[in-house]
């Protein structure tokens, strides 16, 4: 499975540490991404997945730590920089803009492009051509799985260098969340990398290429997917046997 | 599963359900009261009727603009109507060079007014040229003083994640200023663009108008279409609507929402000086009326559903038309006097708060 990616590191994140207010959450996490491949981040509730997420899109200020996009430095960048170089992020709740249509959200996907968002938007609806069948429909009128290819869809509009999927099975029946990660896997078989956070271990285990296990706001283990999902601890802690 | 907690999760349901269908019913009930009572006026008083749409109109523009603002910005600008006032006041000013002095007003060496042809009653209104070319100063000039507030006041607060208690007394504190400061500049007494008595013109079923009216309502209507072009056609209104419906998903689709903010203000700016011109176009200049009208243009704003702008547009004009209507209103056989009028807005208000928070199109919460 990792025969299709290289060494070169898209994104790296170095020693990272965020939180909000008073609260540290990140004690220094430390991952890297590399071309074209799909990396899982799992682990307990409270971890700090999520943070971890907007910390490296800018939605959260780091306070120590690196984050680094092939060579560039993006480290505490606003996100609507951090986006335009390249780094795309689908929220685990509220991605999608509930008033505006189907083909709005993707329009706002598309924001930096301009006049070009156009013809991305078409090829957006030639990989999920449910989409295309609403377009004209309002986002917050779509189903949850719908609404999850349509932050999908949102986020892929500006050919991501890296996409950043934070909990997209959450709140999903079995069958969207097939779907979906169908679609994910797709994508990322295009060539895009791609970082995950799922609270469903097992099924992004099977997906990636290799993933992390955060504890704490720490990094705990880290490896090829098929090991962790082989490995005892995992396997005893994480995946609940 | 037990059956007791079958049961729950049934009673649950059903309660949901039974609340969602509530909501439903008294929009559909809200909708039919607003339909035909605005049928009603039209039909039992149609002059008092088209007074309403008038005066709605302008109440429409500024019902927009604080829409507009809640939506984007999420806050209640207390001060609208104040900086309505004063935009009246820079377009007379632009118009007149006119401000008091310790016994009578200074006069600037030159205004628009002293343009040439400029205060040749254009057709059968009152006024001139002078008067849209003051009001454009006037847009200009607000869309600026929005943009500055906006960094010396909301800003800050906007950065602090203050809340909507403090948001509101900052914008009321701004309101009473910016009054005062157009007490000390122009007085207290009233002022007028034209003086002089024009007469109304006869319409059918008994409508009496003026020009200048039914100029305010094209100028309303056409401005209307234009923020909804802009808000639904164009790629600054759909990151506006966008910004409004989630700050931080806006950000990570790479639009930067300061600018979107400053964009924001310079369409409300222009709003509000051309709904204060208007305003003051159909009544007269005075410091205390943009206060005044604050309370119609809430109550229209939340009946419309706050911060949906054609909910706002169609929330003014029934409050306008109540308001205008009452005043042919009987009560044990006497006339409801028109000082009452301010009362008929808060009845509105009231009753809409209690039947449907959300409004005719708010958003469900």
């Amino acid at each position: 499975m990792a025969a299709n990616t290289s060494n070169a590191n898209v994104l790296e994140v170095r020693d990272l540490v965020a939180g909000y207010g008073e609260v540290e959450i990140l004690h220094g996490v430390t991952l890297r991404v590399g071309q074209g491949e799909m990396v899982a981040v799992i682990g307990p509730n409270g971890a700090g997945k999520s943070t971890l997420m907007k910390a490296i899109v800018g939605l959260v200020r780091p306070r120590a730590g690196r984050v680094i996009l092939r060579r560039e430095d993006i480290t505490g960048l606003p996100p609507e920089q951090v986006v335009a170089r390249g780094v795309c992020y689908v929220p685990q709740a509220d991605n999608v803009f509930p008033s505006l249509t189907v083909q709005e959200n993707l329009e706002m996907g598309g924001y930096l492009l301009g006049g070009r968002a156009r013809e991305r938007m078409e090829r957006a609806f030639a990989l999920f051509p449910e989409l295309a069948r609403r377009r004209r429909e309002r986002a917050g009128r779509l189903s949850g799985g719908q609404r999850q290819m349509l932050a999908l869809a949102r986020a892929l509009m500006l050919d991501p260098q890296v996409l950043l999927l934070d909990e997209p099975s959450a709140g999903l029946a079995p069958r969207a969340v097939e779907a979906l990660f169908a679609k994910v896997q797709e994508i990322n078989g295009t060539g895009v990398a791609m970082l995950m956070v799922e609270q469903n271990a097992r099924a992004a285990l099977k997906l990636a290429h290799r993933a992390y296990v955060l504890a704490m706001g720490q990094n705990r283990l880290e490896g090829p997917a098929q090991e962790l999902l082989a490995s005892e601890e995992v396997a005893r802690v994480y995946l609940g046997e | 599963m037990t059956a007791l907690a079958r049961a729950r999760t049934l009673a649950e349901t059903g309660w949901q359900g039974l609340r969602y269908r509530a909501d439903a019913i008294a929009g559909v009930v809200l909708w039919a009261l607003v339909l035909s009572f605005l049928a009603g006026a039209a039909v039992t008083s149609p002059d008092h009727f088209a007074v309403g749409l008038v005066v709605g109109s302008v109440y429409a523009l500024a019902a927009l603009g604080l829409t507009l603002i809640y939506g984007v910005l999420r806050f209640a600008n207390f001060a609208h109507g104040d900086l309505m006032m004063l935009g009246a006041y820079v377009a007379y000013f632009a118009l007149t060079g006119a401000v008091l002095g310790t016994r009578r007003d200074v006069q600037l060496p030159r205004a628009l007014d002293s343009l040439p042809g400029a205060t040749e009653r254009l057709g059968d209104l009152t006024f001139g040229y002078g008067l849209p070319l003051a009001t454009a100063v006037a847009a200009v000039a607000l869309a600026l003083l929005c943009i500055g507030l906006d960094r010396a006041v909301y800003r800050p607060l906007r950065r602090r994640r203050a809340g909507v208690v403090i948001f509101a007394v900052a914008s009321l504190g701004l309101a009473i200023g910016l009054r005062s400061l157009m007490l000390m500049l122009w007085g207290p007494n009233p002022r007028l663009y034209v003086e002089g008595v024009f007469p109304a013109h006869r319409f059918p079923f008994g409508v009496l108008l003026k020009s200048d009216q039914v100029f305010t309502f094209a100028v309303a209507v056409a401005l209307a279409g234009l923020v909804y072009l802009l808000l639904f056609r164009t790629r600054l209104g759909k990151a506006m609507r966008a910004l409004a419906d989630n700050p931080d998903l806006a950000r990570v689709s790479g639009i930067d929402t300061e600018r979107i903010v400053v964009w924001t203000w310079v369409v409300a700016g222009a709003l509000i000086a051309v709904a204060g011109v208007l305003l003051a176009l159909q009544a007269q200049l005075n410091p205390q009326l943009g206060f005044v009208i604050l309370l119609p243009v809430f109550a229209g704003a939340i009946l419309g559903g706050i911060g949906h702008p054609l909910g706002a547009l169609v929330g003014a004009l029934v409050v306008a038309v109540a308001q205008e209507s009452s005043v042919g209103w009987e009560f044990f056989g006497r006339q409801l006097d028109p000082t009452y009028k301010p009362g008929v807005a808060f009845v509105i208000l009231i009753a809409i708060l209690l039947l449907r928070p959300r409004g005719l199109m708010g958003a469900r919460t």
